[in-house]
């Protein structure tokens, strides 16, 4: 299996309960992943790749397409492979303070995906995964509130590393954070995907970000991928007008790339 | 106000603060959260505030409309307005002067404007609760200022509601209530941040041309350095309560003075592929736990015993100041 | 600056918006500390009154107090005689009858309001978190139950079980619960946007887990401020049927009955209904101002900052 994700013909209508109007969230979209890659999402709010992160993560399903996260087809799998998920693809969200529930202690929240382990061992774990993102053990006392934006990320990554997934889906993880912070965050996860030969899906609408940082790219606008192809080469050539006026309008620092 | 009647001969200085501090008042006593601002800012300029959570940014922008969340005051220093001190002024002078001397947008149009009524007349009241004018007149006026800030078929908008308008459009709306008495300074505070990127460049471009037009003073705060320089003439950065580094666009951005602007600068830029991020290590401090010497000091490479005294203002060539006791040699940045 | 040192995990604590400052919350206002002092001290000694009236129920000798007539002192008016609050129509002690007539209340009001509570949480979750197919069955059955008067099932209750103060509390809960469900449901289905639930789902959590362990401790705030409510209209409502003749039977005492009792012999004393009227408004007056005051305790809408 060459392909950690499989996105086929995948597309979300919404009907609204009381006026039956339908809105197209996702439209047709069709993408593979590579094991190993980091592939960036792009588009800007109302692109439909929130939903279709929702999609691929078992959250949302599709109106119509497949997806497929390692082996495993997401929407149509039997309960005992669709039960084996979480150890296969995990997610890491936005908002550092809605992602986690604010009466839970750090060290349950992280250790809520582990099954079925003792006590001591499920704590071992969280210690160690703590550790892993830059944090100490005296984190898994604390709650969320007690911690910095950034400090919560590195808890939402542990959360998600924990369970030893092969796919990580990372939507939109550093945009609520200060910017002095957002470098800590993603050269931790670039590090990690090394080090554990994670494949990420980065979702963002920030195209520098995702230049520096990804393999391949897709641009979505209004539910439908307009453009995919490697970083530099959409930067340098976009096709598509809605990327074009992204790159556009990225605007150069002194001292920086275009 | 029109254009003709500005001709400037010595621009006047809309908005003024002086040693500005502004207090919380704890249940162990009053606790300060921004000391020592001093920003001077003129007829048609533009000037970027830049800082993350915990500058004190907001409330400095809310001070100057006294609009302080209750249990925050101004602690010392004055504030200014079209040359009126306004420090300690009562809830019906500033009714008084919001509106046709100083005026805010905010990040959220949705939450500035009241949903169950059409955005004109919105408009409308804001006119007619300082003018003595006929609703007719009032219309007219609120429609020409909504075309000003670029509404298309503004007479057809006018009688919408928020909801029925795309975000920048709303935040258009909220540009021409706030202009709608033409005050002489407009405080903007994070107005485009959650818009996308093509909307965020048109209302850059709006607030521009309007500041020019009618020769009004802005101060837009943002985090977003990207959006500061595209659009600011001065730029203040601040952090932990206190302007770090004042000075034009390019001073602070090409000879970069302070090591924060510095680190803030090198997390916002873009780097090559498979670069690290850069990024400033540690978090900003509360309040209460700010240093006596440099508040900085803490995540600065550069900080030594000497930064355990609380920098003063130094300058730098032609309005270009920074509180450090070791700022950058100034090298030109390529 | 740039050394790849991992964010130390001490001290500073960031605020969470970017553009907002550290604000803490708005200063406490004096007046109110007072009254909720007042209130508090007000609803114990209520509450003492009626555990020790719920206990003297059982106790012979004490519940003989409150039965024990006096044919030669009857319609006694208060400090007269021996008896602090007078004697009813059947020279009975008027305090025992009060304290008495409480604790019935109290077990009536917390049975109630325990079970509506406890079928509401469990419907609520049901209807708001699982699939279209319990979200619909749920929904009819709240709408049923919802228009259903209790007074109706009270009688089919009284007739089924014999009258008496548990058919009573089983109509209040079998008809009260649908309320409650309606706003878990609401709440719930807010709730389950929020991403920490979906972070949950995505764990492997099973869903009866992330009820548990994540929506009811977010539904607490909403429940306790319900239950006070409902605790207070149970206890209108049982002091109705008793004064129907439906709920506290023979010579129970029950606030109902008092009024019911004192009505018929207004023209002669006005106390009894006084007296019973006066202590069962002020209980329901407490509990919803208390109500109230968790309510606003618990907004998470209350400004906190700028």
């Amino acid at each position: 299996m060459d392909d950690s994700v499989v996105v086929e013909g995948a597309t979300k209508t919404f009907t609204s309960r009381f006026t039956s109007q339908q809105s197209v969230a996702v439209d047709d979209v069709s993408f593979r992943v590579a094991a190993g890659e980091t592939f960036g999402i792009v588009g800007e709010s109302g692109s439909g790749k929130t939903t279709l992160a929702r999609m691929i993560l078992g959250l949302v399903r599709p109106t119509s397409g497949t997806v497929i996260v390692d082996g495993v087809d997401v929407w149509a799998a039997e309960r005992a492979e669709r039960r084996s998920l979480p150890g296969r693809i995990q997610v890491v969200f936005q908002d550092p303070y809605s992602s986690m529930d604010p009466r839970m202690k750090i060290g349950r929240i992280v250790g809520q995906g582990l099954r079925g382990r003792r006590k001591h061992e499920r704590e071992a774990e969280v210690v160690r995964h703590l550790e892993l993102v830059g944090l100490t053990a005296k984190t898994a006392r604390q709650r969320p509130h007690e911690l910095s934006g950034g400090q919560r990320q590195r808890v939402a990554i542990a959360r998600a590393l924990i369970m030893n997934p092969r796919i990580l889906v990372a939507d939109e993880p550093v945009s609520a954070l200060d910017v002095s912070v957002r470098g800590q965050i993603l050269n931790l996860l670039a590090d990690l995907q090394v080090e554990y030969g994670l494949t990420t899906l980065f979702i963002s609408h920030d195209l520098g970000v995702v230049r520096q940082f990804c393999d391949q790219v897709v641009v979505m606008s209004k539910g439908q991928i307009v453009e995919r192809g490697t970083p530099d080469r959409i930067f340098d050539d976009p096709q598509d007008p809605y990327t074009a006026s992204l790159v556009a309008s990225i605007p150069l620092l002194p001292g920086g790339r275009t | 106000m029109t254009s003709e009647s500005i001709a400037v001969a010595t621009p006047e200085n809309v908005l003024e603060l002086h040693d500005l501090s502004i207090s919380f008042a704890g249940p162990h006593g009053p606790q300060l959260l921004v000391t020592g601002i001093d920003l001077a800012l003129v007829q048609g300029e533009i000037v970027s505030v830049v800082g993350e959570s915990g500058s004190g940014k907001s409330i400095t922008a809310l001070a100057c409309l006294g609009l302080l969340p209750r249990g925050l005051f101004v602690s010392g220093g004055t504030i200014s307005i079209g040359g009126v001190d306004c420090t300690d002024a009562s809830d019906s002078t500033w009714r008084k002067i919001r509106g046709p001397e100083v005026a805010m947008i905010f990040q959220d149009p949705m939450t500035s404007l009241d949903p169950c009524f059409r955005v004109g007349s919105q408009i409308v009241e804001t006119i007619r609760a300082h003018e003595d004018v006929s609703t007719k007149i009032a219309t007219r006026r609120a429609v020409d200022i909504m075309g000003a800030a670029g509404v298309p078929e503004a007479r057809q908008r006018f009688d919408q509601y928020p909801h029925e308008l795309s975000g920048g459009l709303r935040q258009r709306v909220m540009i021409a209530a706030a202009l709608a008495l033409e005050p002489k300074v407009l405080i903007a505070d994070e107005p485009t941040t959650a818009l996308d990127v093509t909307t965020q460049a048109s209302i850059i471009g709006l607030v521009q041309e309007l500041s020019r037009d009618r020769a009004m003073g802005v101060l837009w705060i943002t985090h977003d350095l990207g959006v500061v320089s595209q659009l600011a003439q001065r730029v203040v950065v601040m952090y932990a309560g206190e302007f770090v580094e004042v000075g034009s666009l390019d001073d602070v951005f090409q000879q970069t003075s302070h090591h924060y602007t510095d680190g803030l600068l090198d997390s916002a830029r873009y780097q090559a592929r498979g670069e690290r991020f850069g990024f400033i290590a540690g978090g900003v401090p509360e309040p209460a736990a700010w240093p006596a010497g440099c508040r900085f000091s803490t995540r600065c490479s550069a900080a030594d015993e000497l930064c355990n005294v609380h920098p003063g203002k130094a300058v730098f060539g032609v309005g270009h100041m920074y509180r450090c006791h070791h700022p950058l040699e100034v090298v030109t940045r390529g | 600056m740039n050394a790849a040192v991992p964010d130390p995990d001490e001290s500073t604590v960031l605020p969470s918006a970017q553009s907002s400052a550290p604000v803490a919350a708005a200063t406490p206002r004096r007046r109110s500390h007072l009254a909720d002092r007042l209130r508090l001290f007000a609803l114990m000694a209520y509450g003492l009154v009626g555990a020790f009236g719920l206990i003297a129920l059982r106790v012979p000798s004490l519940k003989r107090r409150m039965t024990d007539q006096d044919l030669s002192s009857t319609l006694l008016s208060p400090l007269s005689d021996g008896y602090l609050l007078g004697t009813d129509v059947l020279g009975r002690d008027f305090v025992w009858r009060l304290i008495g007539g409480l604790g019935v209340s109290l077990a009536v009001g917390l049975s109630a309001a325990a079970l509506s509570i406890g079928l509401g949480l469990l419907l609520g979750i049901l209807g708001g978190f699982y699939g279209r197919s319990a979200a619909a069955t749920t929904s009819v059955l709240i709408d049923l139950t919802w228009a259903f008067p209790a007074i109706l099932l009270a009688i089919v209750f009284a007739g089924w079980l014999g009258p008496g103060l548990r058919a009573v509390v089983l109509a209040l809960a079998l008809t009260g619960w649908a309320a409650f469900a309606r706003i878990v449901r609401g709440e719930v289905l807010s709730l389950r946007e929020r991403e920490f639930i979906a972070a949950a789902r995505v764990l492997g959590v099973p869903k009866r887990v992330v009820a548990v362990r994540h929506l009811i401790p977010n539904l607490i705030p909403l429940t306790l401020v319900m239950s006070v409510f409902f605790v207070a209209t149970s206890i209108v409502a049982e002091a109705g049927l008793s004064f129907l003749g439906l709920g506290a039977q023979g010579s129970t005492p029950s606030l109902g009955i008092i009024l019911s009792d004192g009505r018929d012999y207004l023209t002669v004393t006005a106390w009894p209904v006084v007296l019973a009227g006066g202590v069962l408004t002020g209980l329901v007056l407490l509990l919803n101002s208390l109500s109230d005051s968790l309510r606003d305790r618990f907004d998470p809408h209350r400004r906190h900052d700028a």
